[in-house]
């Protein structure tokens, strides 16, 4: 066993048989198979890893298992170059390739990963780190609004995931008392992504990252290619967030809350408007309370359909015109709320849209809001897949005249929970790319119009001025609290959205409370020095 | 992140509303956003402001506090207390009902509490004296009005040990030749389901190392504070029956507190073995309690082995004396029940002679007994009629 120092002297690595490790000036990263089983901060001086669990990490997951294990096809080997080493693990049937290098302008290690099949059936690459002593540190995500998994965490549950939209950012830190590591990804194809955190012995965890397939699964032959990223820094948390923030930032510019949109920036308080029919007199008495121009008035019940029927039927109650022209005379700006993937099966618009109501990636099955309940379920809906540009036009055109004529300020798009469509792509985007453009036509035909969501991410985050994080979820879980402390900020700091309007609840800080929170303009002056 | 409220706005000096209508007008007035890019140096959330304000919320791990500052001076927006059963400050938690002037006592760790500067209602019967790690019972029967007062007091916690939960915290290793070493060589521990003499249990199980130093212990040792009182730890242990074809005779399993053995056996696959072993010793303190395995009499290879039915069985002592509680009413006339005191003023002042009142407290006893097992509280009736004593305010 040598090390290897490669011009121009940013990396060295270290090459025995399974085991490769590889060192910039920030960090040094062991590699067992295609796990990783050891990283040192070097700006630190501190090892992350101990106890790594045997069991592999790594496996490329199809809906039926060929039986064997992954094993390395050879040793770890270094390119000609010297700027990259990969191993491949395999079976008969499947092969996973791993190829890491050194980001010479940040010293970061890079890890590219690919998953095939021979068939069709592949379900998600899983990649993952064991042994993070927590005894020393803890888990910091951007899940369900935020997220710190310390030694109590794993006292309670073995066994913590993050599906879909309940990890907010592909980045997940651990954090010591003098620095942390960052992992995450610099995907720009919006793909599935999901973290799973487990206990191992001696205190010690592990953390494996799926990467899905793009549906349907029973076609699919390949999980990936993905790369992520392992980043070293010093002192607390936010500055681990920032290096997956600022790289967000540059590839993805949010878009800009300037002009008619930058009283959004101003915004300190959101009221939900709760009396129905709507009364003026309550406005009245909120402006003596509030501060009318730094108030947000949340209307969820504007519609002349009851909550969550008959979508996409925009029209509004009758007391609803005066209700907003009477808030905007005291200075108050208004939010209403919509459904960005809601058609119900009763509703005419839904026979135009029908073919692109989202399937389940493994069974193919219709989803949609109480789907499995009779048809005649009043708040029974389809979810459809806003990848289609049909539909995308259909929800705007029904949208329009309640924009126009109440004056809308900001528009609330529930229920943006996307789903890995076996449908598979459509016009070349899946469910998150085609929920981004969504809010990119939105502000093409009212550029004007703030932009919320029920939940946020690294996708639809740069067009989402608010957004409602999902901590409401965590909360129907009461064996989780205190384990997770609810509402961490890093979900903010990272994708910068969140307003929530489900709670009246007093919540202005990380107590596990649903809250607001308008992140955006955080976000950007963040990225404007 | 944005405050949230919902129309319509209940009256604004309701306690719970103007408390968040301060700080949202902290937010209003200042103008207050997060500073994602200043270093917090530990705070929970660090936000900036017009005008050069900054405000923070801290958590000393049993005070959190969202604090503005602008230049020199400093304003406590609000305050909460968690972690904590008693907590020395002046301020006052709304409607606690056991405080003195400088302590409020009798608050559930697992909770947080406001703490606000409004005075301690003091007009109220209230406890003001209660020993430590006992609770008051609010939302378990606690009502305190000017008509009518239920108390329920809540021992200490005794809730047990989960060895399941705990394994991952455990400090698990091999022993060999008397020396520990890591775990390792091969040696296995989990929770999981084991089957000893065709009775399949939730199992704390593991094998003793059988690579390089076959003939070792695999230990699992659990750090394990014991409540005041006297503890026995009751389990079984077994020897899982996959295993009885490779393995030849019996394994040795013990158990060992800080060090020493107080129960070993050697075991076939035949049964789960019941089995106990008294902790009153070390009432109050924390021991370090390891389950050992060895291939023992049959090695030097192992089996799997395993520990089922793990509780920590605790009687805690007497905690309510003294409990003591102000009232306008006469001593006589409180009656503590185990946990529970009852004081109905009014009603009371009716009764006239020693018997009536007799005749009511006993009345009031069995009630309050039939309500409390009802609730299926733990609390032990350790006090007689007058033994609670009443402080005129």
């Amino acid at each position: 066993m040598k090390w290897q120092r490669i011009p121009p002297f940013f990396a060295a690595w270290c090459l025995h048989a399974a085991t490769l490790t590889v060192a910039s000036s920030n960090l040094q990263v062991t590699f067992t198979n295609a796990d990783v089983t050891g990283i040192t901060n070097v700006l630190t001086g501190e090892q992350y890893l101990r106890s790594p669990s045997s069991n592999s990490q790594t496996d490329l997951v199809l809906l039926q298992s060929t039986g064997q294990q992954l094993a390395p096809a050879g040793p770890w080997t270094v390119n000609a170059a010297g700027t990259s080493a990969s191993l491949t693990m395999a079976d008969s049937g499947r092969a996973i390739t791993i190829a890491v290098s050194i980001d010479a302008a940040t010293q970061q290690v890079v890890v590219n990963l690919d998953g095939k099949a021979s068939h069709g059936g592949v379900q998600f690459l899983e990649w993952g780190s064991t042994g993070f002593d927590m005894n020393i540190g803890r888990f910091i995500l951007p899940g369900q609004g935020g997220v710190a998994l310390t030694t109590a965490s794993f006292s309670a549950s073995s066994y913590n995931g993050f599906y879909g939209t309940y990890w907010e950012a592909p980045l997940s830190l651990f954090q010591t008392a003098r620095g942390g590591v960052a992992f995450y990804s610099t995907d720009t194809n919006s793909l599935f992504k999901d973290i799973l955190m487990s206990a191992n012995t001696q205190q010690t965890a592990n953390q494996q990252i799926q990467t899905e397939a793009v549906a349907p699964w029973a076609q699919a032959t390949e999980a990936g290619p993905i790369e992520w990223r392992i980043a070293a820094y010093t002192g607390e948390w936010q500055n681990g967030a920032r290096i997956y923030r600022d790289w967000h930032n540059a590839k993805f510019p949010p878009a800009p809350v300037t002009g008619a949109r930058a009283w959004v920036n101003n915004i300190r308080t959101v009221v939900q408007a709760s009396d129905n029919p709507y009364d003026n007199s309550t406005l009245d008495a909120l402006a003596n309370v509030l501060n009318p121009s730094q108030t947000l008035l949340y209307l969820v019940q504007w519609r002349s359909q009851r909550y969550d029927t008959d979508y996409p039927d925009y029209n509004w109650i009758p007391s609803a015109p005066n209700y907003i022209a009477h808030a905007h005379q005291l200075g108050f700006h208004v939010l209403l709320h919509a459904n960005a993937m809601g058609v119900s099966s009763t509703n005419a618009d839904y026979a135009s849209v029908s073919q692109y109501q989202m399937r389940d990636p493994s069974t193919g099955q219709l989803v949609g809001w109480l789907w499995s309940d009779p048809p005649s379920t009043p708040n029974r809906f389809a979810g459809i897949n806003p990848a289609a540009s049909a539909y995308r036009q259909l929800l705007i055109s029904r949208l329009t005249p309640a924009i126009q004529n109440l004056q809308a300020d900001a528009i609330h798009l529930d229920a943006g929970a996307c789903v890995n469509d076996a449908n598979g792509l459509i016009q070349g985007m899946n469910c998150w790319q085609g929920l981004e453009q969504l809010q990119k036509d939105l502000l093409s035909a009212f550029p004007s119009l703030v932009i919320g969501g029920e939940n946020t991410n690294d996708s639809i985050a740069p067009y989402q001025d608010l957004s409602q994080p999902l901590i409401w979820a965590a909360n129907q879980s009461p064996d989780l609290t205190p384990p997770f402390r609810l509402a961490h900020t890093c979900s903010t700091i990272t994708i910068d959205t969140h307003i929530s309007a489900r709670s009246t609840r007093i919540a202005l800080d990380s107590s596990p409370r649903s809250h607001h929170t308008r992140a955006r303009p955080c976000f950007r002056r963040s990225a404007r020095p | 992140m944005l405050s949230t409220l919902r129309t319509p706005v209940t009256a604004a000096t309701q306690p719970d509303m103007a408390r968040y209508l301060n700080a949202i007008h902290a937010f209003e007035n200042y103008a207050l956003a997060p500073a994602w890019d200043t270093p917090w140096n530990g705070a929970g959330m660090v936000y900036k402001g017009s005008g050069g304000a900054t405000a923070s919320i801290t958590d000393t791990g049993t005070l959190i506090q969202f604090s503005l500052q602008q230049g020199a001076s400093s304003t406590t927006l609000y305050q909460r207390v968690h972690a904590i059963n008693q907590i020395d400050s002046p301020s006052s938690v709304p409607n606690w009902p056991a405080f003195t002037g400088t302590m409020t006592m009798g608050l559930d760790p697992s909770v947080q509490y406001w703490l606000d500067s409004t005075p301690k209602n003091t007009s109220l019967p209230h406890v003001t004296d209660l020993p430590a790690g006992a609770k008051i019972g609010l939302g378990a029967g606690t009502l305190v009005t000017p008509q009518f007062s239920y108390f329920t007091i809540v021992p200490p916690s005794s809730a047990g040990f989960d060895f399941f939960a705990n394994l991952w915290l455990a400090n698990l290793g091999i022993t060999y030749q008397g020396q520990d070493y890591p775990f390792g060589d091969g040696a296995t521990a989990f929770g999981g389901m084991l089957t000893v003499g065709g009775v399949t249990r939730p199992a704390i199980a593991a094998f003793p190392p059988w690579m390089t130093k076959p003939g070792g212990d695999v230990f699992i040792e659990y750090t394990v504070p014991l409540p005041a009182g006297s503890s026995t730890l009751n389990f079984a242990a077994g020897m899982d029956d996959s295993d009885s074809g490779q393995h030849q005779g019996t394994m040795t399993f013990k158990v060992e507190v800080n060090g020493t053995v107080f129960w070993e056996q050697d075991l076939s696959p035949d049964a789960w073995q019941p089995a106990s072993v008294d902790l009153s010793a070390w009432s109050g303190q924390t021991v370090k309690i390891r389950f050992v395995e060895n291939p023992g009499p049959g090695g030097p290879y192992a089996a799997f082995g395993g520990w089922s039915t793990l509780q920590l069985s605790t009687a805690s002592p007497s905690y309510f004396d003294p409990i003591t509680i102000s009232s306008t009413v006469a001593t006589s006339n409180i009656i503590a029940t185990g946990g529970v005191v009852g004081v109905k003023q009014r009603k009371r002042e009716r009764l006239r002679s020693p018997f009536q009142r007799l005749c009511f407290a006993v009345r009031e006893f069995v009630a309050a007994t039939r309500r409390q097992n009802r609730r299926r509280l733990r609390g032990r009736a350790v006090c007689r009629c007058g033994c609670a004593r009443a402080v005129p305010i």
